[in-house]
């Protein structure tokens, strides 16, 4: 591969309730990672560890591997299916079509517990 | 005299998924010591400046998380008490014998209506480089990494934050030295309890789910060493949730962050002291904001929601 080619990655298309966007995942970059570098908010972040689950997507189409997560997030099933992962710990190995799963409460919208 | 019963946090069981990059994070980063690695492959260390064998306790496991906390008290004859205590209370407990962890002695473990497993002992062997003790210089060798002084406390989230309150309260000898209300005005979301001169030695916060970890804390000197662990931060990457800032509650100065597994950390310098005769400070719902992040006077979207 010569120096001068742009670096290696691959797009990643975001289907969001308030419009589609679209970012470069370098090789490497998790997908939340990418995100974040490329100022975008589309999916939340939370610890970027795997150990939260509020970065959770599905994965509509595209290959990828994934790293680590907590199975109180992403169980057994989950990861065969290949339809759900955590943003996170997820590293596009194609063009790939995520859409966000997971939420974080705003301070507004505290849940209601007793 | 003065300070007996619990008194104080002494360790905390923490679920990571993968122990290298923890270990890098734990020892390298946040500069805590490896004290063993024991054959089930926990591994045990202790900040510079404790006395006791170990605080922080690391356990691989496909989930982060707390496994649990536990509070050292002043004897076994006061370990025994409590125990029967609790039970009268009508929480069951378990005696865990001397010898089942590394160097600690006999151990009383319950659930606490949040759903944590908590743990009481009096025993623990002392560190073989704890603080010198005669003519003391003030460590053996420099601290490293953020240089923690020592494990502090924990947050805890769960539904009934009452009920843990009271058990803490009417039972442990714990006393409430701040609280947030809800919009209400009544309904707690928010308590800080302390069995000791610290501004909290736990703390809990009203959830949706029990039994979740939002932080343990390890105390550093002063503002400087918070800038310090903030350079180390960026620096090396660390996830970072927010800070350096100060909380409003307790007045200490921080920053909030996550191990590679998502468990949240703390480094705080500063608070006030609290004394049993000092008047509860009470926040408003209003006013949480400030309460929580004194300099932002607003909380961020993950302190609500980023729990392991």
């Amino acid at each position: 591969m010569e120096a001068s080619q742009k670096s290696q990655g691959f797009d990643v298309h975001v289907e969001h309730k308030d419009g589609n966007v679209s970012f470069f995942c370098p090789e490497d970059l998790s997908i939340l990672s990418a995100m974040e570098k490329a100022g975008l908010a589309v999916v939340p972040v939370g610890c970027r560890g795997g150990g939260c689950g509020v970065c959770k997507i599905a994965i509509t189409s595209g290959d990828f591997t994934r790293g680590k997560m907590s199975k109180a997030h992403i169980s057994e099933e989950d990861r065969k299916s290949d339809s759900v992962s955590l943003a996170c710990r997820t590293y596009p190995l194609s063009s790939i079509i995520i859409k966000p799963l997971g939420k974080v409460f705003k301070n507004s919208s505290r849940p209601s517990v007793r | 005299m003065a300070l007996t019963g619990v008194l104080r946090p002494g360790y905390v069981q923490i679920r990571v998924m993968e122990m290298e990059p923890a270990l890098r994070h734990y020892r390298d980063l946040v500069g805590l010591n490896v004290v063993s690695t024991e054959s089930d492959g926990r591994v045990y260390l202790k900040t510079f400046d404790e006395f006791d064998r170990h605080s922080i306790i690391l356990r691989e496991a496909d989930e982060p998380g707390m496994d649990f906390m536990g509070f050292k008290v002043d004897s076994t004859e006061t370990l025994h008490m409590f125990k029967q205590k609790i039970e009268d209370y009508g929480i069951k407990t378990e005696t865990i014998a001397a010898g089942d962890q590394p160097g600690l002695g006999e151990r009383v473990r319950f659930v606490a209506p949040t759903g944590h497993n908590f743990e009481l002992y009096a025993e623990i062997e002392a560190s073989e480089n704890g603080p010198m003790t005669e003519n003391p210089d003030i460590w053996h060798k420099p601290p490293h990494g953020m240089s923690p002084v020592r494990f502090d406390h924990c947050l805890l989230y769960g539904t009934d934050i009452d009920g843990t309150e009271e058990l803490f309260t009417k039972v442990l000898g714990f006393r409430l030295t701040e609280v947030v209300y809800a919009e209400d005005g009544e309904m707690r979301i928010a308590i800080f309890l302390s069995c000791s001169t610290k501004a909290h030695d736990i703390a809990l916060v009203r959830h949706v789910e029990d039994n979740k970890f939002h932080h343990c804390s390890f105390m550093l000197e002063d503002w400087n060493a918070i800038g310090h662990a903030a350079d180390i931060m960026s620096r090396y990457d660390v996830s970072v949730d927010i800070g350096p800032t100060r909380h409003g509650i307790t007045r200490g100065q921080t920053i909030y962050f996550w191990d590679p597994s998502g468990n949240r950390n703390e480094v705080f310098a500063g608070g006030y002291d609290s004394y049993p005769d000092h008047p509860v400070r009470v926040w408003s719902a209003e006013q949480t904001g400030k309460a929580i992040f004194y300099y932002e006077k607003a909380i961020n979207d993950t302190f609500l929601s980023v729990v392991t």
